[in-house]
């Protein structure tokens, strides 16, 4: 009975101590709007992220997260303050950026999704460390089963759409092979006509996008107000004989964040092209 | 003998202009007729207006690091551009305040180097490299600091680019360099004297303050109008005059006409290998003459060095 | 043509806060080689600029051939006047024969071309300062006295009246030094060109000039023949330092020789 006792009392005193730290919420920080759509969608809660960045604007629950800045102009201190278990953050190991986090002695845990499969398998990873593995393995699954609907729709079309994606104007930026916006293309049943160069984001010479004569424009810019830019893109000296101009299917009402964010709304991204490229 | 490789060199150009108009990362097409002729115009007005520039500020400035950029002048235009942006919003035609900056740069240098009717060269050299500074950091200070993605096409613009396509800039364009280069071949003999030093021109019976005004407030302004419409494209202006001078000397007469052919053919080449090199890719300009001008300076400076020897 | 090419009155110049000549008169008559000595912070250097229009004079008056020099214009005064400065920096490689030629510059009209007549005027001054055979070389490949003789081809090119030059042989060793002198007291002779020449060297002045301006603390101290300023009373009272003065026993002009510390008890 004593020693029953002491076990009893030895567990009290256990999870007083720890019980806090068992039952109490994660918390996370997001340094990239993919990553915070990925936590959410695996079902954190505001409490549980505490940090993104100003361009993190999906879901609408993030307009209630305090903001840490941006890649660019990230304040160290503020991420301190909110106490993190976690930072997800981006780019290399050994840029300043995580360097500076991890030596201020912070959990850093870097996920670069370049390609579909990284995407899903950033979803298992996170999934992993903030204890939502089910519910990522049943998103990537769901994610899976669709893509493979998505590609089948157009496995067998005889003259896919020629398709020029331009991300910026100024210089004139579109997404060669192995990039995320090439695959997407590809996925959607259509031709990238820059997927056979190989840098991930060439500076494509106006004399080529011309001769190539896409089918169809997909605009892409990220962060900026598309209205206006279909109009200049449309009017640009030379550009007037080409089928997407001249058939009016240059696309700027796709939101970017959908097609061009390596995140869970990806595959939907995906679908939304599909439609526009093929109908149905 | 000047005359005859003067002559050569038109002949060169007009060989490098035609093959300009073939070699691309597509064939020749009527579609894209237009695009690569703008380019090459484009590409001679800029070539020839900064090489002659850069000739002129070497001799008013007595230095042979000197180059068109040196005064601040094309700092100037891209904070005149960046301000428009950030402070006003300003989303139209943006080599217009652009230009308006270059403008007020040239007038605030020239301004702080006066003492009375003076304008003593050191304190051009110094007040220009000052400013050049300030605007360059408030242009980084501003596209930093402001979300406006507007501001990072002004950045992109500053690196120096011959796709204009816009035939306002490029008739401007030419206009700049058309007008001047015949005007800083009249002020050969003066810039000759000048380029000896100062006193020795005055000793010679020229108004000095007259003409380094005159000569500055005109190279200033062709170099504004090519930065507004080109953005920023370096080499050509500091090592191009060096390369006429090795092949004509340094006589005025012969050197700015000669630095400005130079210059048309080296950016028409530089423009065509641009677009070919990776193709389709584009290649920024200001990388190209870079590369390719530095060995081949270096391999002109080492010929004339050795018939000097000998 | 009056026999008075340049005459100076009650001329004061000098940089933004100070004056560094302090009135100074003086006149020229055509031919003759004149001198300017005194020591160091005299103010030679900055006399020769204000006549030379670098300086403009706070005060006084500079007339040249009876014209107000700084009522002229630029062109008109480079027609009567040349200057040969102290050093010069050339930084761009001109040729040799470039730079003589550029001394026409005055003479050839605003948008013309250069004749013939400017060509030969430039072999001539080649000829003159014996630089033909560097014609054709780089002017910075030459030695210091090389350089010296072809920039004198440069004035003379000028075909002036009034040739000034501010210390031409400071950097040259002596062979250099006569050499040069022989040249400008020769053309000075022969050709009737006025010279001014501002001189450190108290014997090469004394050789070589007909008249001395010494100069002291911006003003005139003593002005005439090299026999009447050189004494050694007056050059001890500018110079501040003991000299003995004697002559020179192939000419018969004054020399001056120092004398060291541990002499001077005699």
């Amino acid at each position: 009975m004593k020693r029953f006792k002491k076990i009893a009392g030895l567990f009290i005193i256990f999870f007083l101590l720890c019980g806090p730290a068992y039952c109490r919420d994660i918390r996370v920080i997001s340094l990239a709007p993919s990553t915070t759509e990925i936590l959410f969608s695996l079902g954190l809660s505001e409490n549980e992220i505490v940090g993104i960045t100003n361009y993190c604007n999906y879901p609408p629950q993030t307009r209630n997260i305090p903001k840490v800045g941006s890649l660019a102009t990230v304040n160290i201190e503020k991420i301190i303050s909110l106490k993190p278990d976690y930072v997800f953050s981006v780019g290399s190991a050994s840029n300043p950026l995580n360097k500076s986090l991890k030596a201020a002695g912070l959990d850093v845990k870097i996920f670069n999704a370049e390609r579909l499969d990284g995407i899903f398998l950033a979803i298992l990873d996170i999934g992993e460390i903030t204890g939502r593995k089910d519910k990522a393995e049943t998103l990537v699954k769901n994610m899976r089963r669709e893509l493979q609907e998505i590609r089948d729709k157009t496995k067998s079309i005889e003259q896919p759409k020629k398709v020029y994606v331009e991300i910026w104007g100024e210089p004139i930026t579109s997404c060669g092979r192995n990039s995320l916006v090439d695959e997407v293309i590809t996925a959607a049943g259509g031709i990238n006509i820059a997927g056979s160069i190989n840098t991930l984001y060439p500076l494509l010479s106006q004399e080529f996008i011309i001769s190539q004569d896409p089918d169809v424009i997909l605009l892409g810019y990220m962060s900026r107000d598309q209205a206006g830019l279909k109009k200049a893109v449309a009017s640009r000296f030379g550009w007037q004989n080409i089928k997407a101009v001249k058939n009016d299917q240059v696309i700027c009402d796709i939101s970017p964040d959908i097609f061009l964010r390596p995140g869970p709304r990806i595959v939907d991204g995906i679908a939304q092209i599909q439609k526009r490229l093929y109908g149905e | 003998m000047a005359n005859r490789k003067i002559f050569l060199l038109i002949l060169l150009l007009a060989v490098s202009a035609a093959a300009a108009l073939v070699i691309g990362p597509v064939s020749l097409t009527r579609d894209i007729l237009w695009l690569r002729l703008s380019r090459i115009l484009l590409g001679i007005a800029a070539g020839a207006g900064l090489a002659s520039c850069g000739a002129v500020f070497q001799a008013l400035l007595r230095n042979p690091l000197a180059e068109p950029y040196v005064l601040g002048v094309s700092s100037g235009a891209g904070l005149g551009a960046v301000l428009a942006v950030a402070l006003f919003g300003y989303a139209g035609f943006l080599p217009l305040p652009a230009f308006t900056g270059g403008l007020l740069v040239i007038f605030l240098v020239y301004n702080l180097s006066r003492v009375g009717q003076k304008v003593p060269v050191q304190t051009l050299l110094l007040s220009g490299v000052v400013i050049n500074i300030i605007c360059s950091s408030l242009i980084l200070f501003f596209i930093s600091a402001s979300g406006n993605p507007v501001l990072h096409d002004a950045m992109w613009w500053l690196l120096g680019n011959l796709q204009v396509f816009d035939s306002r800039l490029v008739l401007a364009s030419l206009a700049a360099a058309g007008l001047g280069i015949p005007v800083f071949m009249l002020y050969s003999r003066e810039l000759d004297a000048i380029s000896l030093g100062e006193e020795e021109a005055l000793h010679l019976g020229i108004n000095i303050e007259n003409v380094k005004t005159a000569l500055f407030i005109i190279a200033s302004i062709i170099t504004a109008a090519l930065v507004s419409a080109c953005g920023l494209i370096g080499f050509v202006g500091l090592i191009v005059p060096h390369m006429a001078r090795a092949i004509v000397g340094p006589k005025h007469k012969a050197l700015i006409i000669t630095a400005a052919i130079l210059g048309a053919i080296f950016l028409v080449l530089s423009d065509a290998a641009a677009r070919t090199i990776m193709k389709p890719a584009e290649i920024p300009i200001g990388i190209i003459t870079s590369l390719l001008g530095g060995p081949f300076f270096l391999y002109l400076l080492r010929k004339t060095r050795n018939i000097k020897q000998k | 043509m009056s026999s008075m090419i340049l005459e100076v009155k009650n001329l004061w110049a000098g940089y933004s806060n100070r004056e560094v000549i302090k009135g100074v008169d003086f006149s020229v008559n055509r031919g003759e080689f004149i001198g300017i000595i005194g020591p160091n912070g005299a103010g030679k250097s900055t006399l020769i600029r204000a006549l030379s229009r670098v300086l403009e004079p706070s005060q006084g008056s500079v007339s040249l051939n009876g014209k107000d020099l700084h009522k002229m214009r630029l062109s008109e005064a480079a027609l009567i006047t040349a200057v040969v400065p102290q050093d010069t920096l050339i930084v761009f490689e001109f040729l040799v024969r470039d730079i003589v030629s550029l001394g026409r510059i005055p003479h050839i009209r605003k948008l013309g071309k250069e004749t013939q007549e400017d060509l030969d005027i430039v072999e001539d001054c080649l000829g003159l300062t014996k630089t033909k055979e560097l014609a054709d070389r780089f002017i910075n490949e030459l030695s210091a006295g090389e350089r010296q003789r072809a920039i004198i081809a440069k004035a003379l090119a000028q075909e002036p009246q009034l040739l000034m030059l501010d210390e031409p042989t400071s950097h040259l060793d002596i062979s250099h030094q006569t050499e040069i002198f022989d040249l400008i007291k020769s053309l000075s002779r022969d050709k009737g060109l006025t010279v001014i020449a501002v001189l450190h060297d108290l014997n090469l002045a004394s050789e070589y000039c007909d008249r001395l301006i010494l100069m002291s603390e911006g003003k005139i101290f003593r002005q005439g023949r090299p026999e009447q300023v050189l004494d050694y009373k007056t050059i001890e009272a500018v110079y501040k330092t003991v000299v003995v003065v004697g002559k020179n026993p192939v000419s018969g002009k004054p020399s001056v020789f120092p004398v060291p510390e541990g002499q001077r008890r005699q």
